[in-house]
């Protein structure tokens, strides 16, 4: 009887594959790999992809809301209110809650690492002290008015027509889904991704003054038709 | 001193009956015919066994069995065992191998009529080894005890629960309560371990016993029928003419299969590895889709695409019909032809399911008919469908995120894939078609009429009627006097001039 030859094929297999068949392997798996609990995830730029992009911009990525990397944006927040934000929302606007305590799904330790992450993309350079507060008591409506016109027609000679058809910030429907800081931060740092400029640039050679901001807000909020966060009355056509 | 030896040799011989055995078994004689590398599959679904029970065992030596442990000790073999990663890899592939080759063996006895007379009970107990086999596979996946095990248990529960009259108690059984728990674990750890390897083994012997008695099918040719009255003798004549023995002679090609076989599981374990858990098992956790291992993804793309009213139904039936008719099979189809050649109907019915397992398997993988759940949130928007639109348009496109329409609905691709993408949603529907469509929902889509404020339905239509390539006009209904463009565009609520209220 012959010795077989796929049997020693076999062997042969075996063991040239087993011996060899160490830490190198492609198959191995990877500890950075490991799927682990969502409230394991620690990494800032994993959290900031799953939870933020969506409606954030940040790092040449444009989305509804503002970019969170955006200077002047990071030069004026304090940091406690980006967890103040960032845990609890901004009650009755599109910004929801992450934190597990109020219904979302990060836990607290998870946000630090987000408000670390976002507060590190501050440019070193940013002096907070020469720009406007980053809130204030609305101003002046009357006073407002008048700013809002200048503001918009400036805005509309560098930015083309297209998102001014509707009224920009004036639109009624876009106030009511609208806070008044949001008001006031659109104002203040702009939509620079999208040609808007912000406070500085606005008006070409006439920053616009911390007053003139909580005026133009004081306006926008008189513009609502409806308490924010509440039915808009609808209007008969 | 030799004498002494054969002496003892031939005490042991005639106690243990080993070489009458041996002539029995390995040296049983087998048509010439069936040395072909169709007859090879067999064997390979056997090896792979083989393979799963050495793999198995040595894996039993680390993995404990407790929802609180298992976990961990699966990560101990991955990461700290020295090839611990590579020992689950074979134990994995083994399992996928041994599940295909299975099927593929099932095939061609199918397509060779090999389950005709007089081999009814060979193919029962095929048919059996096949859901043995299907049940360690399914008991298996659970053992990662992972997100997908911990759904796929409930899935199966959920099943087990709405068998009528029995569902409470079949419940109970499964999962040892009410809930998944570690019983749970321990339960399937012991039909895993114990009872379904025993009963592989029992039915393997049952399995091989009747190929021994009744004999290896003949290569069967074309234009030669099997008669109950005749076939006996014809196959006695045809192992007399041309019969050999099983070893040596019609072993090699199995053994070259064999090496085959090996080689894979090895490469693959060596090069893909082995599944990973997907994160432990938590029942807060929504947002994972709980898909199971290949073999029953087409079991879950059913489920998923039937229509609700008949799912208990077809889950419940679907199972038994179809056990069903493959054990009748041999008694319905018990003469005739055997060649393929000749049985057009059974090599259609083969490249149907072939086809429609494969189909299935695709979908199930892909599955496009669950909401992506963490698409609202991460989810990004190509920049041309973000500029020039205005803060009212963008709170639309936030909306669109905020509501989780994004779950079910991409944009160029990115998001969930349930609904159709919206990339072009403002050439398609026009603006009152959008309420209608966002209000009412209708066709899967959940209807948001009361979930959404009327100028949050504004900002998301202002924001959808946007979605459109450059140049081209807003869909318009036909049924209105066409109005210039520019008009037509901004309909949400101009800006009252300031001072009224
Ligand atoms: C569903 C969309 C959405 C998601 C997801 C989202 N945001 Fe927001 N965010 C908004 C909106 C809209 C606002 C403005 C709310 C308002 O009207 O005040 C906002 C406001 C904010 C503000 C305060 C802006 C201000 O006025 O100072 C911060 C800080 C912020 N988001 C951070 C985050 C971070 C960090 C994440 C990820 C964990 C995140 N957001 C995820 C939509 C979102
Ligand atoms: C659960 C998944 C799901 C969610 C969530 C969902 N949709 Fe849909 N949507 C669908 C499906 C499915 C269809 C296709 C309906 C049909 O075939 O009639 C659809 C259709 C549509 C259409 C018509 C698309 C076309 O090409 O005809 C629009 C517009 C739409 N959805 C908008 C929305 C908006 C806005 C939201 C959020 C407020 C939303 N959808 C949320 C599943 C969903």
């Amino acid at each position: 009887m012959r010795f077989s030859p796929g049997l020693s094929a076999s062997l042969a297999v075996l063991l040239s594959v087993l011996l060899p068949a160490c830490e190198w392997m492609p198959g191995r798996p990877r500890k950075a790999d490991e799927v682990v609990a969502p409230t394991a995830v620690m990494d800032f730029s994993k959290l900031f992809t799953q939870n933020c992009v969506g409606c954030h911009g940040a790092g040449g990525n444009i989305s509804g809301s503002f970019a969170l990397d955006d200077p002047t944006y990071l030069a004026v927040v304090p940091e406690e209110k980006l967890r103040a934000v960032i845990t609890g929302g901004v009650p009755g606007s599109l910004m929801p809650p992450f934190s597990i305590a109020h219904g979302g799904m990060l836990t607290d330790d998870q946000i630090t690492v987000l408000v670390q992450g976002i507060s590190a993309w501050k440019p070193p350079a940013a002096n907070s002290s020469a720009l406007p507060p980053y809130s204030a008591p609305p101003g002046q409506a009357a006073a407002g008015a008048q700013v809002y016109e200048t503001y918009l027609a400036s805005l509309r000679k560098m930015a083309g027509d297209a998102m001014f058809a509707d009224g920009f910030l004036a639109n009624r429907a876009f106030l009511g889904l609208t806070s008044d800081q949001y008001l006031r931060t659109l104002i203040l740092i702009g939509r620079p991704e999208l040609g808007i400029p912000n406070f500085e640039r606005a008006i070409p050679g006439q920053p616009l003054s911390n007053e003139q901001i909580a005026d133009m807000v004081a306006w926008l909020i008189s513009q609502r038709k409806n308490e924010f966060g509440q039915p808009l009355v609808p209007v008969p056509q | 001193m030799i004498g002494i030896f054969r002496n003892v040799c031939l005490w042991v011989d005639d106690r243990l009956h080993v070489s009458k055995l041996f002539a029995a078994t390995a040296g049983h004689h087998v048509p010439k015919s069936s040395g072909s590398w169709f007859y090879v599959l067999g064997s390979a679904t056997l090896l792979c066994f083989m393979i799963q029970l050495v793999t198995g065992t040595l894996l039993a030596f680390v993995y404990v069995p407790s929802a609180s442990q298992s976990y961990e000790t699966l990560m101990y073999l991955s990461y700290e065992q020295p090839l611990g990663w590579f020992l689950r890899g074979l134990h994995y592939w083994g399992s996928n191998f041994m599940v295909g080759i299975m099927f593929l063996h099932m095939t061609q006895v199918f397509l060779f009529g090999a389950y005709k007379y007089p081999r009814e009970i060979t193919w029962i107990s095929g048919c059996i080894l096949m859901l043995l086999t299907l049940g360690l596979a399914f008991t298996g996946q659970v053992m990662r005890f992972d997100e997908d095990a911990y759904w796929g248990t409930g899935i199966g529960a959920a099943i087990a629960g709405r068998v009528p009259f029995l569902g409470a108690q079949l419940v109970q059984l499964m999962l040892g309560g009410p809930i998944i728990n570690s019983d749970t674990l321990s339960r399937f750890f012991t039909l895993h371990v114990f009872i379904l390897p025993g009963s592989v083994l029992a039915l393997i012997s049952l399995h091989l016993r009747m190929v021994l008695t009744k004999g290896i099918n003949e290569y069967p040719k074309p234009g030669h029928i099997v008669r109950r009255e005749t076939y006996d003798q014809e196959y006695a004549a045809i192992i007399k003419k041309e019969g050999v023995p099983f070893f040596p002679k019609a072993i090699s090609k199995d053994l070259v299969a064999a090496s085959i076989v090996i080689f894979s599981i090895l490469f693959c374990a060596a090069v893909f590895g082995p599944k990973m858990p997907n994160g432990p098992a938590d029942p807060t956790q929504i947002v994972t889709v709980p898909r199971p291992d290949f073999y029953f993804l087409w079991i879950f793309a059913v489920a998923a695409l039937l229509p609700v009213y008949t799912e208990t139904f077809l889950l419940l039936a679907g199972g038994p019909v179809i056990i069903l008719i493959l054990f009748a099979l041999p008694f319905v189809n018990n003469t005739g032809e055997k060649s393929w050649r000749r049985r057009p109907v059974a090599v259609i019915t083969v490249i149907l399911i072939y086809v429609v397992l494969g189909i299935l398997t695709y979908l199930g993988n892909a599955s496009p008919w669950s909401p992506e759940m963490g698409a609202w949130t991460s989810a990004t928007t190509e920049k041309s469908r973000v500029i020039g639109r205005s803060p009212l348009e963008l709170q639309g496109l936030v909306l669109l995120q905020n509501k989780q329409c994004r779950n079910c609905h991409a944009i160029d691709g990115v998001g969930g894939h349930r609904g159709p993408d919206l990339m072009n949603i403002g050439t398609r529907l026009t603006e009152s078609q959008l309420i209608r469509q966002i209000i009412q929902g209708g066709g899967n889509m959940p209807a948001y009429g009361n979930k959404l404020l009327p100028y949050e339905v504004e900002a998301l239509t202002a924001y959808l009627v946007s979605l459109r390539p450059e140049g081209q006009p807003p869909a318009r209904d036909s049924s209105v006097p066409a109005v210039p463009p520019k008009e037509q565009s901004h309909t949400s609520l101009p800006p009252k001039p300031h001072g009224e209220s």
